[in-house]
């Protein structure tokens, strides 16, 4: 037995870990309650908890083919984003959703449906895929699409690992324009600010997201980061090597995150962005590549992170209340960030059209009593939390959030009357 | 080269075909389950490009010379093979059944000695040809714990001294290595500084191909352990639970 914890140790549970590499494995699965991991790298509980089982699937990570003229690539559900990128890149390929560290696996991709810092153009990682198989005990191996299987399909893609393994998947990747990036900085004075020009410069970047220095004032003083691919100026990749995250072993034993800490490092970080700056796909890709002692300063006691989606129409309104709130608390954001979002929404999907916030704060009572009240906030004005970032929403938050939650559970108890896969989130979400 | 690899669907064998495919060379590798072969084989190809080729064999109950006959009409001349394969068993203390000890030997010793005897002319033929066999730290010195596994990877050692011995000035480069723990299947994730990544020790393996002959150590920790275990007196050993 050995204790998992969550990114930033919101969510921590007891099990065993079990590591198969040969595929006859799942020709007799037993129907003992199981979480699957992939990267280990989610902010909450989806890899491990619900039971002691925990199988790992990161031996699975073999590339099936590639198809140069139709963009689609076979691989096994535990290859990372980042042994993915490395053959990739050098064939002018890229897959088109990634979030910003190079550990996760396309299944964890999958699971959680995760989206980079160009969702409001290339949508989440589930518009992606084309095809999964899919494990069960029950149900033996089952080849899904949106024209085999929709329903189970659906479910699946950001269904938390609860359907079952996803053994392979057909992702479409796109051409990749350049293997160089420019990243623009702008500044801002406050998230309103940011918004807008997000808002007006969509059509005209790549990737574009905010960062703001919420420290000690939550006003949002911040800078705007617009990137777009460099035609005239494509070097081949310096480096695909990425630190290894390992909390567990690094994290510092005090939390170094305060508001003084907090103000020094914010004031660094915008001396440091200062200037336009020419980056590696994927530098701009895996921004945690090269940062990853950053979740260490949190220490043992870790951080929170709540994220919300918040319709246009209500972005005003938003952080006018998020701002006395915040006064309120007085709880320094280690980190705050804006995307711009499109798209529809189902089921427990992070998705659909609006201003993607999200905020970190050191673990601790005051934090959570901190996003108590930005659940009501967020509940009052429509805006909707993303389920795997944040590793202490309840299920009755979830529930007033996502309208389609019952939906969920009943589709998810239709095909597996035993609920074969749990985790510390589909207990704490009672999905 | 044109290389053989015996266990090639995991772990170190696996590991092992990944650098050899990124360095160009030809491959044909072999385990027990074809779907895992076939899986692997396309995964080299498609990033590397390489020429790989599978033949399915179970080292339980083998046929040494219908597998060489087998593995040559696919693949010939042979330059190197790798004898990675094993087989543990949980249950492996005294008395296991005579089944299984019986598996245990053959897939460990029996077999990897048939295959050497099988491809025994075709190597020395060949000339400037590489045998590589894969030992375990668990033969350092014998406990209660994986009993059978640890006397026939301690036998296959002494066949491997015996083969060099054999072999020498006849062109067949022969090299045993007592690998330590890796992060495969047989640890269950279990971590530490004694355990290895099946990747480091395929690299470390594949940089000493032309290097010195005769048995080895992949890392420093695990040669000293093997230098100073042997030499804790009994009483205080026994008392050791590994």
């Amino acid at each position: 037995m050995r204790t998992f914890n969550s990114l930033g140790f919101g969510e921590t549970a007891q099990g065993e870990l079990t590591e198969p590499d040969r595929l006859k494995y799942f020709d007799s699965l037993s129907s003992i309650p199981s979480a699957i991991q992939g990267g280990g790298f989610s902010l909450v509980g989806a890899g491990f908890g619900g039971s002691n089982k925990v199988i790992g699937m990161r031996c699975y990570n073999r590339i099936y083919s590639f198809d140069e003229n139709t963009g689609i690539l076979e691989v096994e559900s535990g290859a990372t984003l980042g042994k993915l990128f490395g053959f990739l890149a050098n064939k002018g390929w890229i897959i088109p959703v990634q979030p910003g560290y190079p550990g996760i696996t396309i299944g964890g991709c999958i699971a959680a449906n995760v989206h980079g810092k160009n969702q409001f153009k290339e949508g989440c990682f589930g518009d992606w895929v084309e095809e999964l198989v899919l494990v069960h005990p029950r149900h033996g191996r089952l080849t899904l699409s949106r024209k085999s299987d929709p329903d189970l399909f659906e479910l699946t893609i950001g269904g938390f690992g609860l359907t079952g393994i996803i053994l392979t998947a057909k992702l479409r990747l796109a051409p990749l324009p350049s293997q160089t990036v420019v990243v623009k900085p702008i500044k801002v004075n406050s998230i309103e600010e940011a918004v807008t020009l997000m808002s007006t410069d969509a059509n005209k970047s790549d990737f574009q997201y905010s960062w703001h220095d919420m420290a000690r004032s939550y006003h949002g003083k911040g800078i705007v980061f617009i990137g777009r691919f460099d035609h005239q100026n494509s070097k081949p990749q310096s480096t695909t090597k990425y630190q290894p995250l390992n909390q567990e072993k690094l994290a510092s034993p005090i939390g170094l995150m305060n508001t003084w800490s907090l103000s020094a490092m914010n004031l660094l970080y915008r001396y440091l962005n200062n200037n336009e700056k020419s980056l590696s796909v994927w530098q701009a890709h895996f921004p945690f590549a090269s940062a990853a002692a950053y979740f260490y300063l949190y220490g043992k006691r870790g951080f929170l992170e709540h994220q919300v989606l918040i319709s246009d129409g209500a972005v005003s309104e938003y952080f006018h209340r998020f701002r006395l709130i915040s006064e309120r608390h007085k709880v320094p954001y280690g980190l705050a960030l804006i995307k711009l979002f499109g798209g529809s929404q189902s089921l427990l999907r992070y998705s659909g059209k609006g201003i993607s916030f999200a905020i970190e704060a050191p673990q601790g009572a005051k934090t959570l009593a901190l996003f108590k009240d930005l659940d009501e906030l967020d509940i009052a004005l429509g805006a909707r939390s993303n389920l795997i970032k944040d590793a202490r929403l309840s299920a009755s938050v979830m529930e007033r959030q996502y309208p389609q939650a019952a939906t969920f559970r009943d589709q998810l108890r239709k095909f597996d009357p035993d609920r074969i896969f749990t985790s510390a989130l589909s207990e704490r979400l009672a999905l | 080269m044109n290389v053989l690899i015996i266990g090639a669907s995991a772990g170190l064998g696996r590991a092992l075909a990944e650098e050899l495919a990124q360095e160009g060379h030809r491959l044909l590798l072999t385990s027990r389950d074809e779907r895992d072969l076939g899986a692997v084989a396309k995964d080299l190809t498609t990033r590397f490009g390489a020429q790989v080729d599978f033949l399915v064999a179970d080292l339980v109950k083998f046929n040494a010379e219908h597998f060489r006959d087998q593995a040559l009409a696919i693949l010939s001349p042979l330059d190197a093979i790798f004898l990675v394969a094993g087989l543990a068993d949980d249950e492996d203390v005294a008395p296991l059944s005579s089944q299984r000890t019986t598996n245990l030997l053959e897939a460990n010793l029996v077999s990897p000695i048939l295959i050497i005897n099988a491809f025994f002319e075709h190597l020395v033929e060949r000339k400037k040809t590489h045998v590589v066999a894969i030992g375990s730290v668990v033969s350092i010195r014998g406990r209660g714990r994986n009993m059978v596994y640890g006397a026939a990877k301690r036998g296959l050692e002494f066949y491997f001294e015996a083969l060099r011995h054999r072999m020498a000035g006849m062109g067949c480069r022969v090299q045993f290595y007592r690998a330590g723990f890796m992060s495969t299947t047989m640890l269950d994730g279990r971590k530490g500084f004694l355990v290895d990544s099946p990747q480091s020790v395929a690299q470390k393996i594949i940089r000493r191909l032309n290097g010195p002959e005769g048995t080895a150590y992949v890392s420093w920790i695990w040669a000293f352990i093997g230098l100073v275990l042997p030499l804790v007196p009994y009483w205080i050993f026994r008392r050791i639970r590994i």
